[in-house]
């Protein structure tokens, strides 16, 4: 056989091979226009970067790389230049090989002072661009599209990330000045799952974490997603992906999905082939947290899988409360309560308006059933306003203005499914004077306006105490005592008059005296019970003999009347 | 000039003295609940009321007796089934220039307040050109065992011109504390223009001044219309608080009976009626 056969032949049984390799290269961490004033970084946008996470098993090379960023294209090249900033990393490299992370960092990032440096993983892969910029500079809407080919055409897409479409508004600018903390930079995206297509980005929780994907364990990844349950078998199929970073050969490991009350399957061998180990589980309705561990060289990961956002009713987690209306002392805030009987989890949902929405939370918020949360724009704020426990107190990494009068606000679970939507209209607030708006009824639509009351004393992260006397069907008004003897003996002193309104009602309370001539107006209805001193607007007695309480009240069936009859002695 | 000087000196005594009014009525018993005591006759219906001042009254007759009932606004939503309500039953008697009334009010509050009034009015025509009275009232109230008495006492002032009467007093001035811890009962000035009957009917005219903060002013509008001899038809209307009335009345040489509505713009409608003998 001639010798170019043989090698034609050997060239032919390699790339054969490496079909069986599984190549995956995820965008794993994106910096995008950085928060701060332009003139205090050197070069401008000099602090934007990309990072790159070789997750399969074949190594990428840097020939005919590109990122394009939606503006313009750059080769990704090398970083040859040997400074402080970057001791610890590999520098001149043009091979990303398995399990290894890569960072694209804007040229500039040379000039950065040493106030405003990365910590930076130490044996990361530093590359740039051939340009001065990453792109034309990332903004807050560009996605991240990695690719083989030239400046005019692309050969194979290596890697694609954008988190346009899903969050528009994540903005990393937004969560800086949102959140209170003083991050230089502000905060970095990464996505949160990357073996499953569609992936959500989300709010780095290290705030920056260039080097390294955050949800590595021990060099493996596992990812899982639920199913639809099946309600005849009380189980809930879930999708598992479990992969070792840099590839599974040679790996004996086991893993294995346990709860607290079963084992759902028992240690199996971990089967990679040609890719991640994708399988599926039956989980049994019985728990709401499984944990999948994974063996490997005797050392044991854990992974938390939690379902119950799957297992709870629909709509457990009800929104009981909002304030809409940020003050310079108060910020918005809304209430939620866990009605169902197991606990549920916010990690991952998300809470917005017909416009927009945000991750509520991206580490664990555990909602004991019956318990109340908060969710708070400014934690600290809010809490020098309302003293609670500050466990009982959330902060989403940024916020989703809410309008003062007309808005809808929504839950979403951490699956992206409703859960929740309420809304309030500029009518219902005719008798606000700075109070929230609290739900009398969990079992009403949150959309419907006679679940909702104008409250004056908010109970953030308590019951709704001060309107459930707004849960009435029908309105009633009872005055008592008779007779009623406002003469400073401490005996039947005051006149109680009791209210129970429906939700959407609006109420005023005027008293009359015998002659017809009215005695005293009372605002409302802003409380349950009013109390009457038997004194005129003037501050005069009233004469005694009768009076009339008269109570005109708005609601959806019109305006009507109620009138109660009274003696007042002294 | 004497004439107007002792005209003027009577109008200053009979708004600085005192005058009796009931507690806290929304509106003139009998005959005055429909025209709200804006039609005042020296010698009609009005003046015999036992219960109005003895110096609205100049006629011939001698003697009379009265009684009137008035039941007091809407339903409300409690107490239902128990009524306000006020009965008032009284007489007169005229001979030469004194005249003397005499009139007696129970009120009753749905079973649990009571107000019993005893009146006493003494008034003179020896002079031509008006007629004034002293009037006195003793007021008892009472919830249960618990009572308390005051007595009140006032002057009131016609004076018949040609073409209107002007009505002076002074309500509601107090006198003694009979017994308890008594009322603060706001005194109240009144001056009151009354046409006689004429193509029109009769007119009146009411502005009470009430010694209170706010709401001082009380203007009264009435008109009584005389559809046959025996029958006439009135309204009246009154601010703070905005009241209408109606009323008929129907009357014979020595009888007259009379039935009203007065409707309060939130408190609903008050009924009355009464019958008057006069000889």
């Amino acid at each position: 056989m001639p010798r170019w056969c043989m090698y034609t032949l050997l060239v032919c049984l390699l790339a054969w091979f490496r079909g069986y390799a599984f190549e995956c290269i995820a965008v794993t961490e994106v910096l995008k226009n950085p928060a701060g004033k332009e003139d205090t970084i050197p070069g401008g946008k000099s602090h934007e970067f990309v990072e790159i996470t070789n997750i399969g098993d074949a190594a990428l090379t840097l020939d005919s790389l590109f990122l394009f960023d939606g503006g313009e294209i750059d080769s990704i090249v090398p970083w040859l230049d040997t400074l402080p900033q970057i001791r610890s990393c590999l520098l001149g490299t043009r091979t990303v090989g398995p399990g290894q992370t890569a960072l694209v960092l804007d040229r500039d990032y040379a000039l950065a002072p040493k106030a405003s440096w990365f910590v930076i993983d130490s044996g990361t892969i530093i590359l740039t661009t051939d340009d001065n910029d990453i792109g034309n500079s990332l903004a807050e809407d560009d996605g991240v599209l990695i690719y083989k080919g030239s400046k005019t055409r692309i050969d194979r897409v290596v890697s694609f990330a954008a988190d346009a479409g899903q969050q528009p508004s994540l903005s990393v600018t937004k969560i800086h000045h949102l959140s209170g903390r003083k991050i230089a930079e502000g905060y970095s995206v990464i996505p949160r799952q990357v073996l499953f297509a569609n992936a959500e980005w989300l709010q780095c929780p290290d705030s920056l974490g260039p080097g390294h994907y955050e949800y590595v364990k021990n060099g493996w990844l596992v990812e899982y997603r639920p199913g639809t349950a099946d309600v005849s078998r009380q189980t809930l199929p879930c999708s598992l992906v479990c992969w070792k970073t840099g590839g599974c050969a040679g790996v004996s490991a086991t893993w294995a999905v346990v709860s607290v009350k079963s084992t759902v399957s028992a240690p199996r061998a971990f089967d990679c082939g040609a890719g991640p180990m994708r399988t599926t589980v039956d989980l049994p309705l019985d728990s709401t947290r499984y944990s999948l561990g994974i063996t490997d060289a005797g050392a044991v990961t854990n992974w938390d899988i939690d379902i119950s956002t799957e297992w709870a009713p629909l709509s457990a987690i009800k929104i009981t409360e909002v304030f809409p209306r940020a003050a310079a002392d108060e910020p918005e805030w809304f209430e939620v309560a866990n009605i169902s009987s197991m606990p549920i989890n916010l990690k991952g949902w998300r809470f917005g308006t017909a416009e927009d929405s945000m991750v509520l939370s991206d580490a664990d918020v555990v909602v004991r059933p019956s318990e109340f949360r908060v969710i708070a724009r400014d934690r600290a704020l809010f809490l020098r306003r309302y003293p609670l426990p500050a466990g009982l107190v959330t902060a989403p990494p940024s916020w989703v203005a809410l309008d003062n009068y007309d808005d809808t606000l929504r839950l979403w679970n951490s699956r992206g499914n409703p859960q929740e939507a309420i809304c309030w209209h500029n009518e219902w607030f005719a008798s606000w004077k700075g109070g929230s708006l609290e739900r009398v009824s969990t079992d009403r639509s949150g959309l419907d306006k006679n679940a909702w009351a104008v409250a004056v004393n908010p109970s953030p992260g308590m019951p709704n105490g001060s309107t459930a006397w707004r849960f009435a069907a029908q309105a009633t008004v009872d005055i008592g005592p008779a007779p009623f003897t406002p003469n400073g003996d401490g005996a039947n002193d005051y006149l109680a008059i009791t209210l129970s309104l429906p939700a959407a009602a609006t109420a005023s309370i005027a008293i009359y005296g015998f002659d017809g001539r009215k005695i005293r107006d009372v605002a409302g209805p802003a409380q349950q019970t009013y109390r009457w001193d038997g004194r005129g607007d003037d501050g005069r007695p009233a004469l005694p003999g009768p009076f009339f309480v008269v109570v005109r009240i708005q609601d959806d069936r019109g305006l009507h009347t109620v009138r109660k009859k009274g003696v007042l002695w002294r | 000039m004497a004439l107007s000087l002792v005209r003027y000196l009577v109008l200053i005594a009979a708004l600085a003295s005192a005058a009796v009014a009931g507690l806290n009525d929304p509106f003139p018993l009998g005959y005055g609940m429909g025209n709200q005591g804006t039609v005042v006759w020296p010698n009609g219906i009005s003046g015999r009321q036992p219960w109005t001042p003895a110096a609205w009254y100049r006629d011939s007759l001698h003697v009379g007796c009265a009684a009137a009932y008035a039941l007091y606004y809407d339903a409300m939503d409690n107490y239902r089934d128990a009524s306000t309500s006020q009965i008032a039953v009284g007489a007169f008697c005229a001979a030469g220039i004194i005249t003397l009334k005499a009139a007696f009010q129970h009120f009753s509050a749905f079973d649990v307040y009571s107000e019993q009034t005893g009146r006493l009015s003494i008034g003179t025509t020896a002079l031509r050109f008006m007629t004034m009275s002293i009037d006195a009232e003793l007021l008892r109230a009472s919830i249960g065992t618990d009572a308390a008495m005051e007595l009140y006492a006032g002057e009131t002032v016609m004076i018949p011109l040609h073409y209107v009467g002007i009505a002076l007093s002074c309500r509601r001035m107090h006198i003694a504390r009979v017994s308890g811890a008594g009322f603060d009962l706001p005194a109240a000035y009144s001056a009151g223009f009354h046409t006689p009957e004429n193509q029109f009917g009769a007119q009146g005219v009411v502005l009470e001044i009430i010694d209170r903060t706010h709401d001082v002013l009380r203007l009264v509008i009435g008109e009584e219309y005389r559809m046959a001899p025996q029958m006439a038809l009135c309204a009246a209307v009154s601010t703070n608080p905005v009241q209408l009335s109606f009323g008929l009345s129907f009357n014979t040489a020595s009888m007259s009976g009379y039935a009203a509505l007065v409707d309060h713009p939130v408190l609903g409608w008050s009924k009355g009626f009464g019958l008057e003998w006069a000889r």
